[in-house]
């Protein structure tokens, strides 16, 4: 501490009546204890607040030669009686008095400090203002000017770094001023618009000759008419009978009192941060003002929309198709091979349970890793850039012309995840019918689990077209999903509102270790999820296909899925597409690891080209297109039970799926095969 | 910006529902954008808007959990409803 040599540390005991009283006041993080502890070093008792559990700091210190006594009060965002610590910090300056009270704020973050500064300027006690974080604020390309800010508030300010002990000597001066009557203020506290001033004024008539000493009168009318529940109180017990049935009155007349004190203190801050602080609109901000004229734009971000999420599909079809294709033909089949051949003197079922059952399941579905790895870098890169909110921008405001308001989008929104937090995020809709409504079309939201199969589906079945596949399936089911949408808001959310505030960040260079991390857990958690759900359905499905004498087409499976390969039918179905769809209930992705069962026997490919070589383009198309509008995974209908406290909706949900998807999937299928696509 | 009515512009905008950017609210009110997260965090704590909150135990069992506690995050997304 350099330039504080000279302050000397005096021993608590010495804490006594008679030495000047200085408060620091201010926010909780703008560096208040540290110009405490910088002031007062060791020489600090610490104790609470009388009956109140929060903390009391206060020390001595000296400054040319002089002894202060400092209070640390607690840390607050204003002076109203909202939590004890405002208050302590309230009643402190009110009943103590201190000859001076510093207002330590940030330089970076004048904005949040200045609502309490407002407060402290209504009370009696002078202020200075510590500026402090100055190098924060700097390196942020924030400039602060304190004398134009001293000159609007009306009060000193001191610029300082208390975390470099820089401007401390300087601070301590302009407070030995102010008790010396050296340093003279007059602060300019915040108005209140014009109509309210009469009413302030009588409010204030009403009470001043009953106000307790030693509150202000006009504090006291100030809090009475901002609605303060303490001083209320406090009034409520010295107030005639006459003059408290007028206040309530009052009061009860205007009970937007809150919105305009506070008002005025905002325009008020408005107005000091216009005056002092000026942040270059350069480098990071222009840039993101720029591209959002494009990219937040109502309609051209739509179009960006669309373009970057197929984007999203090209790069991960021609980046990691060619990897899923290696590691299916190279790695996966070989695998297959070698554990078999390992395996040959074991017994034919343990045979078939390990390489067919285990591997060709699980083995399948793990050769989508390289397709989930450039899928989730590619989303975890547009979410770090800043992109991604940008795209929930644009979609909310889309959804928002359909006549689809805020209360239904969060919930969906949520569902682009995975559809469990979609149904569990309508807890936010208070009318029942609709909180149901919107549980019944969340499912509709193409969730990650759903996009990674078409993923995976897309190439195999269409090729160099899977880029067109995949956009014009997430497409679809957002057309519906709006349909929907439309449809609800026009039966249940007829005149509500509520708004969905986002804060968009400013576009920055993404992070490789940010992005790595993401693309890491994601990849493990769906690792895991193969080595266990995935893995046990793979076994139940080989077992079901193995008995009961160990040929597929007279399985128990097989029996299953001609029982009901009449239905799968009108979709273009075999029975193993059928069975295939039927086992995507517990999680979409066992679709892939029933096909890599079923379709296991084919030693001499990968499942990409034993699955190419037996559906036709039109079979493929509905398959795709049923899967998106398939009846929702096994945790979405549980969760949907929870929610819903009911199996019957829960049911309900199910067969209004089904019915969907097949539909869906019959019209696709007919249409295919009348193009000339069967 | 006249004298002292900007909570007041403020909650009208939050009410007219839809999707509000702060930085966007910030230009309209004439204000900085932390002035605007401010205000809502003021609103919040005076019980005229409440947060959304997601939810914290609905994706137990969910192999894509982290994604989607990663899309929920909540300094991304706020509901805030008047």
């Amino acid at each position: 501490m350099s330039e504080c040599h000279e302050i000397a540390v005096v021993p608590v005991a010495q804490i006594s009546a008679g030495l000047p009283l200085i408060a620091l006041a201010g926010q909780p993080n703008m560096g208040k204890s540290t110009l405490f502890n910088l002031l007062t070093g060791l020489n600090q008792h610490v104790g609470n607040w009388t009956g109140k559990t929060v903390e009391r700091r206060e020390g001595i210190f000296r400054y040319n030669g002089r002894e202060f006594c400092l209070v640390d009060l607690p840390g607050t965002y204003s002076l109203t009686a909202n939590s004890p610590e405002e208050v302590i910090a309230r009643e402190f300056i009110v009943r103590e008095r201190p000859q001076v009270v510093i207002a330590v704020v940030s330089a970076a973050h004048l904005e949040r400090s200045l609502y309490l500064v407002a407060e402290l300027l209504s009370l009696s006690a002078p202020v200075v203002i510590a500026l402090n974080m100055m190098d924060v604020a700097m390196q942020e390309g924030i400039r602060v000017e304190p004398e134009v800010l001293a000159a609007a508030l009306g009060v000193p300010v001191v610029p300082m770094m208390a975390s470099k002990a820089i401007g401390v000597r300087d601070l301590l001066r302009v407070v030995e001023g102010v008790l010396e009557g050296k340093v003279v203020s007059q602060p300019r506290v915040p108005e209140i618009r014009a109509d309210h001033r009469q009413i302030l004024q009588q409010i204030e008539t009403l009470t001043a000759e009953y106000v307790p000493a030693p509150y202000p009168p006009d504090w006291v009318a100030l809090k009475l008419f901002e609605g303060d529940p303490e001083v209320a109180k406090m009034m409520e017990n010295v107030l005639p009978a006459q003059n408290r049935a007028a206040l309530a009155t009052i009061l009860r007349e205007h009970d937007d009192a809150f919105l305009v004190v506070a008002s005025g203190r905002y325009e008020w801050i408005g107005r000091m941060v216009r005056a002092a602080v000026t942040q270059p609109k350069i480098g990071q901000i222009g840039l993101t003002e720029r591209l959002d004229r494009w990219a937040a734009h109502p309609v051209w971000g739509l179009f960006i929309l669309a373009a970057m999420l197929g984007l999203v599909f090209w790069v991960t079809f021609t980046l990691a198709a060619p990897v899923q294709d290696w590691m299916d033909a190279q790695l996966i089949v070989p695998f297959a091979e070698w554990v078999g051949s390992l395996l040959q003197n074991a017994p034919l079922w343990v045979q078939g349970m390990v390489v067919d059952g285990a591997i060709g399941g699980v083995g399948s579905v793990l050769t989508f890793l390289p397709i989930l790895v450039v899928f989730f870098a590619a989303f975890a890169l547009l979410e770090d850039v800043g992109y991604m909110a940008r795209a929930a921008y644009v979609m909310d405001n889309l959804m928002h012309l359909m006549g689809l308001h805020g209360k239904s989008f969060l919930p969906l929104f949520l569902g682009f995840g995975c559809n469990v937090p979609a149904i569990m995020g309508t807890r936010v809709i208070d009318s029942w019918p609709a909180r149901l409504l919107t549980i019944l079309i969340a499912p509709l939201v193409p969730c990650t689990a759903r996009m990674v199969v078409v993923a995976f589906m897309a190439p195999v079945f269409f090729g160099a077209h899977a880029l067109w596949v995949s956009w014009g399936l997430v497409l679809m089911t957002l057309v519906t999903l709006v349909l929907g949408g439309m449809l609800l808001n026009q039966v249940l959310f007829k005149g509500q509102r509520s708004a969905f505030i986002m804060e968009m960040p400013l576009y920055h260079i993404p992070n490789a270790r940010t992005i790595g991390l993401l693309v890491w857990q994601r990849s493990i958690a769906f690792v895991k999820k193969a080595g266990t759900a995935i893995l046990a359905m793979s076994l139940l499905v080989w077992v079901l296909s193995y008995l009961p004498e160990g040929d597929l087409n007279t399985s128990f499976l097989a029996r299953f899925g001609q029982f009901i390969e009449p239905v799968g039918r009108w979709m273009g179905f075999d029975w193993r597409l059928t069975v295939a769809l039927i086992t995507s209930f517990p999680a979409k992705e066992n679709a892939v690891a029933t096909l890599g069962v079923l379709f296991g026997n084919a030693p001499e490919a990968g499942l990409a080209e034993a699955l190419a070589a037996s559906f036709s383009t039109a079979s493929a198309l509905s398959f795709l297109v049923v899967t998106m509008f398939f009846i929702p995974c096994m945790a979405t209908v549980a969760v949907i039970r929870q929610e819903t406290s009911s199996w019957r909706w829960a049911g309900l949900s199910v067969l209004l799926y089904l019915v969907l998807s097949m539909a869906a999937g019959v019209v696709t299928y007919h249409l295919a095969v009348w193009f000339g696509w069967g | 910006m006249g004298v002292a009515i900007m909570l007041e512009q403020l909650l009208a905008e939050i009410r007219s529902g839809g999707t509000l950017e702060v930085n966007l609210l910030a230009k309209k009110l004439g204000v900085t954008a932390p002035l605007i997260s401010m205000m809502l965090e003021h609103l919040q704590r005076a019980g005229y808007i409440r947060p959304y909150e997601t939810c914290g135990d609905g994706c137990a069992g969910c192999s894509l959990q982290e994604q989607c506690q990663h899309a929920g995050r909540v300094d991304l997304l706020k509901l805030w409803e008047g």
